[in-house]
């Protein structure tokens, strides 16, 4: 895995995020700092050729292209409820060969185990990721 | 009363709330009491003053409204804008029971979502077909009734 642990601690809420999986969905409560991630992360994006972010704003781009053709990538997709069409969520959820980090809540069509799901949630001033499905 | 749409998209539908919202900045009154409450309620942001916020990730700096959470964004989107419905696909429970109270406007709701509390009465049009809800588990049932039959039509 590309990532495993993600830190930050520059701004009055901290970010303290473990990964364990290829593929994680994020989603949780509005305003817990996905969309702030997902700009830290394209920080990151900027100096790393192995990180590509993805959101509302990126030009056309063919995923299930990009996938087959690229491996050992952390991929970051923001806004995947609206931006995904199920080519492309088919294709992620069949590729073992890049790492996957989406921000959104709708889970069809990923195929995904309970702890491939989880949430942000501000605890003690830092956004953590926690997973309910595991818990029900 | 606000509308919620099932099905078929209507024509006034808006897909892209960050992009309507950052769009049209110049209609809404951030000083307004119920944009402060929104605001404060999804964010626990507050309005200082030409189009800036301070939101709890940077005490006492501003920032820019465009960073206001997309949740947050529609929630203002569906109460300035009444006569558009908005995508609630990125609006989390927080956000979507903020639109819910406010109580007007139109959402279009494009996969199940969670139960939420309702205070007053909620119109839902599914494919077109009108019906008035005035309670949750009603809201909810036709909710996941619809996703489930078209979850059962897709196999």
């Amino acid at each position: 895995m590309t990532l495993k642990h993600f830190a930050n601690d520059i701004y009055d809420i901290k970010f303290d995020l473990y990964f364990n999986s290829k593929l994680t969905i994020i989603g949780g409560d509005s305003g817990t700092g996905k969309t702030l991630f997902f700009k830290l992360m394209q920080a990151r994006a900027q100096n790393s050729n192995d990180i590509v972010c993805i959101n509302i704003n990126t030009p056309l781009f063919n995923l299930p292209e990009f996938i087959e053709n690229n491996s050992n990538k952390l991929i970051v997709i923001d806004n995947a409820d609206i931006i995904l069409s199920n080519r492309d969520k088919f294709a992620v959820a069949t590729d073992d060969k890049n790492q996957y980090i989406i921000l959104g809540r709708n889970v069809s069509g990923f195929h995904i185990m309970n702890e491939q799901y989880t949430e942000f949630k501000i605890v003690d001033n830092t956004v953590k990721l926690i997973y309910p499905l595991l818990y029900r | 009363m606000l509308t919620i749409y099932l099905g078929e998209k209507p024509s006034n539908y808006v897909k892209a709330n960050d992009g309507w919202f950052m769009q049209h900045l110049k209609d809404i009154d951030f000083t307004n009491k119920v944009i402060s409450e929104i605001l404060y309620t999804i964010d626990n942001a507050k309005y200082i003053g030409n189009y800036m916020i301070e939101t709890r990730f940077k005490h006492n700096c501003a920032t820019l409204v465009e960073n206001l959470s997309t949740g947050c964004k529609t929630a203002i989107n569906v109460y300035i804008f009444k006569n558009k419905v908005f995508e609630s696909a990125e609006c989390g429970k927080n956000a979507l029971e903020s639109i819910f109270n406010t109580g007007e406007g139109g959402i279009y709701i494009g996969y199940e979502i969670p139960k939420i509390t309702l205070k007053q009465p909620v119109q839902l049009i599914n494919n077109m077909q009108k019906k008035i809800i005035r309670d949750e588990d009603e809201l909810i049932t036709e909710i996941y009734q619809f996703f489930r039959k078209k979850r059962d039509e897709s196999i």
